[in-house]
C-alpha cells in the first residue's frame, strides 16, 4: 500500500512538468479565451473586465433588428462552413497526392527513404508569406502555370485559377503536405509486405490489394494525417487571405480581423470557441470511431 | 502430356547483378503430377522457397520455362495464377476476422455473395474450425491460425497449392496432427500439394513424390521408398537417414550385379548402376539397418567391435574395418538387448547385394 502511493507520487512528479506546461500554455489562454468570449467590448478595443453577457454568440447567428429583436444572420454560419468545406478540400486534396506518395517513399530501396523524408520536408523550410508568394506566380492569369498550357496550345486563354477557392486549398496542400505525408508514411514502413503477396496471391490486382489490405492497415496513419491537416486548415488565414484575395472571408481571416482591425475581442473569442468546439467533435469523433475499428490500432 | 500440374524446365533464378549474384536456382527441372503430394526437401537455402515462389508468381525467372496445366505461365501475375499459398508465417489479415480471410479469395473472384460465404464456412468446417468465424486472428492459437491459412488458400479453389514450411512453427503433437489433416485435405479436395519441408521424416511420411534439393539444383526426384531406399548421389543418402559411406574399387560388372573391392581389401557383391565400369573407383551407399552383426568364424566382412549404443528398439553398433574403417550396423533388439560381443573382439558383419548401392558424388 505505502510502497503502491509512493510510486503514485514518483509517477505523479515526473509527469508535473508536462502537465504544467500544458496547463500553463494551452489550458489557462483557452480558459482567458473563453472568459473574454462572454464579456462585452471595451470602447477601442479589448474588453471591459468582469462583465458579463452572451452577446458575441448571440453575434454569431443573429443580428439585432431595429427594435432589437433577433434576426437570423447565416453569414457568419456560412463563413464557418465556408471554412470547412476548404479544410475538407485541402485534406482531400493532399490525401489524394500524399497517400501515393507515401506509398512511393514506403517501397523504396531502404537507403533512398531517408533522402525522400527529407524531401518532403522541404516546404517547412521556407517563409510561409514567401511560398505563398510563389504560388502566387504560379497560378495568377499569364502565370507560368497559364503560359506553360498556352504555350502548349492546350489553352487559348489564362484559366485564371488564382483567388479561387481551389487556388487557397492548393496553397494550403502544398503547405500542409508533409503533416500528410509522414504519418502515412510511418503506418505504411510498418506494413508487413508479405499480406500484400498474400492478398495478390489470393486474386486481388494492385488496386484491390491496395484497398482491400494496403489502406485498411494504415488508416491509422491516413487517419492521423487527416486531422493534422483539416484542423491548422480550418484556422489558416494567410494563405486565405493571400491566394483567396481576401474575396472569400474565412473563418481565420474572421477571428484576426475581430482581434485586430475591427477590434471586437469578445466576437474573435466567441468564433474562436465555436471552432475549437468543431475541431473537438471531430476528434470525439475519431476516437469513437477508430476504437471500435478493429486492427486498427 | 496433360495430367501434369506443374512443369518446369531449365528454371533459373538468380539474384542481384554482377559480382554479388546469387543463383538461388539452377536449371531446375521437374515434372508434377495432378493430385499428387509433392514435397520439396533441402537444407536451408538450396532455393525451396525461391521454387515455390517463381510457381506462385512473386518472382520472375530469369531464365526457363514453367507450365501449369500445359499453360506457360512464367509471365502471368500472381493474382492471375490459379496457385495459392500457405505462408510460412501465414500471413493472415490482421484487420479481418476469420470468416473474412477465408472468404477474400472468393470475393477476389467475384463469385456471388451467398456462395461466398457458404464457401467460406464450407472451409472453415474442412479445417475443423466452425465457431471461430468472427475472431480475429491474433485470437487465435498458432495451430489454429495455421488451420485459417489452409482455409483460406484453400477456399479459393486452387489448382495447386503451395505450402511452404506450414508446420514448421507447431509443437510436435499439433504438427503430426496437422500431417495427418493435411493428408486428409489433400484426398477430400484433389488439389495438387506442393509441399516445403527440411524434416525428412515429415517429408518421407506424407509425400507421394520427394525432390531432393541442395545449392539450387534438384538432386533426385522419386517416392519416399526410392529416395530413401535408392539414393542416387551422397548427398541424397546422407541427408536422408543414416549411411554408411565406403570407398570402393570396381573389380568387375555382370548381369546387373557388381563385385567391389573396399579400401580394407575384403570383397563385397553389390548392385550395378547404369554406366558402372570395372576398374573405376567408387563410392558405396549403405544403410545401417540392412547390415547384419555375425558371430566371428562366419560368412562376413571380418570386422572388429568398437562401440554399443543401446537406443531402445535397436542397438548401434559401431565396427571397424581391417583397414580401420569404420562402419555402423543396426540391429533390431528382437529378443532383448542383444549380448554381443564387447568392444574389441572379432565379430562379421554380413552384407547382402541389394543393399549395397553406388552413389555419385
Ligand atoms: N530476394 C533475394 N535476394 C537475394 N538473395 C536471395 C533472395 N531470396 C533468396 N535468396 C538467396 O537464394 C538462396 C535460396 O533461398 P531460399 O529462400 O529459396 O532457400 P530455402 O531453401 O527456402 O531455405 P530455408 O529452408 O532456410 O527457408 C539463398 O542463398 C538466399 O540467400
Ligand atoms: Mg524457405
Amino acid at each position: 500500500m505505502a510502497r503502491q502511493s509512493g510510486e503514485g507520487r514518483r509517477r505523479a512528479l515526473l509527469i508535473a512538468p508536462s502537465i504544467l506546461m500544458i496547463g500553463l500554455f494551452m489550458l489557462v489562454p483557452v480558459g482567458i479565451m473563453a472568459a473574454i468570449s462572454f464579456m462585452e467590448r471595451g470602447s477601442g478595443g479589448g474588453v471591459n473586465w468582469g462583465s458579463f453577457t452572451t452577446e458575441p454568440y448571440l453575434q454569431f447567428l443573429f443580428e439585432r433588428d431595429l427594435d432589437d429583436s433577433l434576426l437570423l444572420n447565416t453569414d457568419y454560419l456560412q463563413i464557418f462552413f465556408r471554412s470547412i468545406w476548404l479544410a475538407a478540400l485541402t485534406t482531400a486534396l493532399t490525401l489524394a497526392v500524399g497517400l501515393p506518395t507515401a506509398l512511393f517513399m514506403a517501397l523504396q530501396p531502404e537507403r533512398r527513404r531517408n533522402l525522400l523524408i527529407f524531401l518532403v520536408t522541404i516546404p517547412f523550410w521556407t517563409n510561409l508569406l514567401v511560398r505563398n508568394y510563389a504560388w502566387i506566380l504560379l497560378l495568377r492569369n499569364n502565370g507560368l502555370i497559364d503560359q506553360v498550357l498556352m504555350g502548349l496550345g492546350l489553352r487559348s486563354e489564362p484559366i485564371g485559377v488564382l483567388y479561387t477557392t481551389f487556388s487557397i486549398a492548393v496553397g494550403l496542400a502544398y503547405t500542409f503536405m508533409p503533416f500528410m505525408v509522414l504519418p502515412i508514411y510511418a503506418s505504411l514502413e510498418k506494413l508487413d509486405w508479405r499480406l500484400v503477396e498474400a492478398a495478390y496471391d489470393l486474386g486481388a490486382d494492385r488496386w484491390r490489394a491496395l484497398r482491400r489490405v494496403v489502406v485498411p492497415l494504415a488508416m491509422p496513419g491516413i487517419a492521423a494525417g487527416c486531422i493534422l491537416v483539416f484542423i491548422p486548415c480550418l484556422g489558416a488565414f494567410v494563405t486565405p487571405e493571400l491566394l483567396g484575395g481576401g474575396k472569400a472571408l474565412m473563418i481565420g481571416n474572421l477571428i484576426q480581423s475581430q482581434f485586430g482591425a475591427a477590434r471586437n475581442w469578445p466576437f474573435g473569442a466567441a468564433l474562436s470557441m465555436a471552432l475549437l468546439a468543431a475541431v473537438l467533435l471531430a476528434m470525439m469523433f475519431y476516437l469513437w470511431r477508430y476504437r471500435r475499428a478493429p486492427g486498427a490500432v | 502430356m496433360k495430367d501434369w500440374a506443374i512443369e518446369a524446365r531449365g528454371l533459373t533464378k538468380r539474384f542481384g547483378t554482377g559480382a554479388d549474384t546469387v543463383t538461388a536456382l539452377d536449371r531446375v527441372s521437374v515434372t508434377i503430377r495432378e493430385n499428387e503430394f509433392f514435397t520439396l526437401l533441402g537444407p536451408s537455402g538450396c532455393g525451396k522457397t525461391t521454387l515455390l515462389r517463381l510457381i506462385a508468381g512473386f518472382e520472375l525467372p530469369s531464365e526457363g520455362k514453367l507450365l501449369l496445366h500445359g499453360q506457360r505461365i512464367e509471365n502471368l501475375p500472381p493474382f492471375r495464377r490459379p496457385v495459392n499459398t500457405v505462408f510460412q508465417s501465414y500471413a493472415l489479415f490482421p484487420h479481418l476476422s476469420v470468416l473474412r480471410n477465408v472468404a477474400f479469395g472468393p470475393e477476389m473472384q467475384r463469385r456471388p455473395k451467398a456462395e461466398i460465404e457458404a464457401e467460406a464456412r464450407r472451409m472453415l468446417e474442412l479445417v475443423r474450425l466452425e465457431g471461430f468465424e468472427r475472431r480475429l486472428p491474433r485470437e487465435l492459437s498458432g495451430g489454429q491460425q495455421q488451420r485459417v491459412a489452409l482455409a483460406r488458400a484453400l477456399a479459393g479453389r486452387p489448382r495447386v497449392l503451395l505450402l511452404d514450411e506450414p508446420l514448421s512453427a507447431l509443437d510436435l503433437k499439433l504438427r503430426r496432427e496437422m500431417q495427418i489433416e493435411l493428408k486428409r485435405l489433400q484426398h477430400e479436395t484433389g488439389i495438387t500439394f506442393v509441399f516445403v519441408t527440411h524434416d525428412q521424416e515429415e517429408a518421407l511420411t506424407m509425400s507421394d513424390r520427394i525432390a531432393v534439393m541442395s545449392g539450387g539444383r534438384i538432386l533426385q526426384i522419386g517416392t519416399p521408398t526410392e529416395i530413401y531406399e535408392q539414393p542416387t548421389s551422397r548427398f541424397v543418402a546422407d541427408f536422408i537417414g543414416e549411411t554408411n559411406f565406403l570407398d570402393a574399387h570396381c573389380e568387375q560388372v555382370a548381369e546387373g550385379r557388381a563385385q567391389f573391392r573396399l579400401s580394407s581389401g575384403d570383397l563385397v557383391q553389390g548392385l550395378a548402376i547404369p554406366g558402372l565400369m570395372s576398374g573405376s573407383e567408387v563410392t558405396l551407399a549403405v544403410r545401417p539397418e540392412r547390415l547384419d552383426l555375425l558371430a566371428d568364424g562366419q560368412p562376413g566382412i571380418p570386422a572388429t567391435m568398437q562401440d554399443l549404443l543401446y537406443i531402445g528398439n535397436d542397438t548401434v553398433c559401431t565396427v571397424a574395418l581391417a583397414d580401420g574403417t569404420e562402419l555402423q550396423v543396426r540391429v533390431q533388439n528382437r529378443h532383448g538387448a542383444i549380448h554381443a560381443s564387447a568392444p574389441g573382439s572379432a565379430v562379421r558383419v554380413g552384407v547382402e547385394p541389394q543393399a549395397v548401392r553406388v552413389v555419385g558424388d
